[in-house]
């Protein structure tokens, strides 16, 4: 310490500053702890907007197959022919607005901003994720404004129909892959730098989606009593959902080898999924609900002809779609610089000291 | 800013803690240094290190940054947040490789080291001189002396004397 005479506003501070509070200003190094700057909030953000963009391609496609749902057997309202069954199929859009939602009350005082969020797309994820899903929520609410109220629309004029519909699920997969494509752009974060994230996130969003649209599609028929109108889709939904369910597995696999493969904050990520905090959350709920036990079951279903064991399968896998989300955001572990690594190994213990300086010297 | 960046040495600093509080005080008028700018690592019973933004020449947190809220002041030296045009996404958080960048509950915004402006806090307050607010000239030639004697000595400490500005991201 200085033996020189401390200015007033030195003295000051110190008068402030009580031992608690220095105590607390002065820790151990934390650098391989998980981010949590980004938290459940954001696993709904990533996740419903999955769902929506998901279930939209799903329902469109549906449609392009010539197996949708509707035409509804009567209009609710008075005259007008509202096509209302398209309502349990089409809500793709609003599923990823209300992810959008969730993400402003993420946001800090200023969160009725969040308009600015696209000033940055030239190198901004997120940025560039602000024009996606407004292109996706408004394109897809029009699909679905028009198929509802407007069902006549389309056969009068059928190619500007398929146009918009198109351009719609265009930018449905390209919300289904932002998701993804928003985490790998955090590149010292080794668990979401994988290439293989946004497959995963686009093969979940198309198997949480196709569980979503084969609950609407359930709903509408006992709301409707048209059962075997409605379970004409879900059989053909049933029968792509394993082959969905099978890719989304190998993605998951090769993200997991991949992690163990890499850096070491890429093996702590894999670590905790594996044998760590989260073991319980990855086995039980992203491999045991989003892909074991509804694979089990649809496969079940189908052979069964049993709606029930169907809505238990589609809430199996919404409820794994949900926790994988919550997992990658879990396992979110910056790679340390090369001096920060040899802090940590310094506080660790000797042993490791030389290899670590050796390390951060290069 | 007029080329100045801070450096930080390890080896004199005593683990006070009184950089983050006056941090804390100078930036937010709470005295909390959760809400500070700057850390302190307690790497043994002898050893303290004092961490703060590098101001990276590429900073990936502005590179995050959704509103441009985050960026490079014009001259490069810097690297700030508006707290005015911030929405609190958190991004720059994540993108941070050292962590730097940090959200304020209290305030509802994302903020980080500025320098304060020309005259930072923390180097006001550090008496053993381990923070020091200095040219990148001297900082450099700091940093070739240091290197100089690590190897005269034979041995190369690479925590004494880290430059805190003007390192790469991932540096």
């Amino acid at each position: 310490m200085s033996a020189e005479p401390q200015s007033p506003a030195l003295q000051d501070l110190r008068a402030r500053a009580t031992p608690a509070l220095l105590a607390r200003a002065v820790g151990p190094p934390r650098p391989r702890e998980a981010q949590r700057a980004w938290d459940l909030l954001i696993a709904g953000y990533l996740y419903l907007g999955g769902l929506g963009a998901g279930a939209f391609i799903v329902a469109t496609s549906l449609g392009w197959l010539g197996v949708g749902v509707g035409p509804s057997p009567a209009s609710p309202v008075g005259a007008w022919e509202w096509d209302w069954a398209q309502l349990f199929v089409l809500w793709g859009p609003f599923a990823t607005a209300l992810g959008a939602t969730l993400l402003i009350f993420h946001l800090g005082r200023n969160r009725w901003r969040f308009w600015s969020a696209g000033f940055n797309p030239r190198t901004s994820w997120m940025a560039r994720g602000f024009w996606i899903l407004l292109a996706f929520i408004a394109l897809g609410a029009a699909v679905a404004a028009v198929s509802v109220l407007l069902p006549d629309w389309p056969g009068r004029a059928p190619a500007a129909w398929r146009v918009l519909q198109a351009v719609a699920v265009a930018t449905a997969f390209g919300t289904a892959v932002y998701t993804g494509l928003l985490l790998r752009s955090m590149r010292y974060i080794p668990a979401w730098r994988s290439s293989v994230l946004p497959w995963l996130f686009l093969a979940s969003a198309l198997s949480t989606g196709s569980m979503g649209v084969v609950l609407g599609l359930l709903a509408y028929g006992a709301l409707a009593g048209a059962s075997e109108q409605a379970l004409e889709p879900v059989r053909g939904i049933d029968a792509a959902e394993p082959l969905v369910l099978v890719a989304e597995a190998a993605l998951l696999a090769a993200f997991v080898v991949g992690l163990r493969r890499g850096s070491p904050a890429g093996r702590l990520s894999a670590g905790l999924w594996l044998g760590g905090s989260w073991r319980l959350g990855f086995w039980g709920g992203i491999v045991g609900l989003a892909l074991a036990l509804p694979f089990a079951l649809v496969l079940a279903g189908r052979a069964l002809e049993s709606p029930a064991v169907t809505v238990v399968a589609a809430l199996s896998v919404l409820t794994g779609g949900f926790l994988l989300r919550c997992g990658v955001l879990a396992i979110g572990i910056t790679e340390a610089a090369p001096l920060y690594r040899l802090a940590c190994r310094r506080a660790e213990g000797p042993a490791t000291e030389g290899r670590a300086a050796a390390e951060a010297g290069r | 800013m007029n080329g100045k960046v801070i450096l930080v040495d390890q080896a004199l600093c005593d683990g006070c803690g009184l950089c983050a509080v006056a941090c804390a005080l100078a930036h937010t008028g709470d005295a909390d240094p959760e809400r500070s700018h700057i850390t302190v690592w307690r790497l043994d019973d002898r050893r303290c290190a004092p961490l703060t933004c590098h101001h990276c020449e590429a900073p990936s947190c502005a590179r995050a940054c959704p509103t441009k809220a985050c960026r490079q002041d014009t001259d490069g030296r810097r690297v700030v947040i508006d707290e005015r045009a911030c929405i609190g996404c958190r991004a720059c958080n994540v993108a941070c490789p050292f962590g730097h960048a940090h959200y304020d509950g209290v305030a509802g915004v994302s903020a980080k080291c500025d320098y304060c402006g020309g005259e930072p806090e923390c180097v006001r307050v550090c008496e053993p001189g381990a923070v020091r607010y200095v040219h990148t000239d001297e900082s450099s030639l700091h940093r070739r002396r240091r290197v100089a004697l690590a190897e005269a000595l034979g041995r190369l400490d690479p925590l004494a004397g880290e430059e805190a500005g003007h390192a790469a991201a991932g540096d």
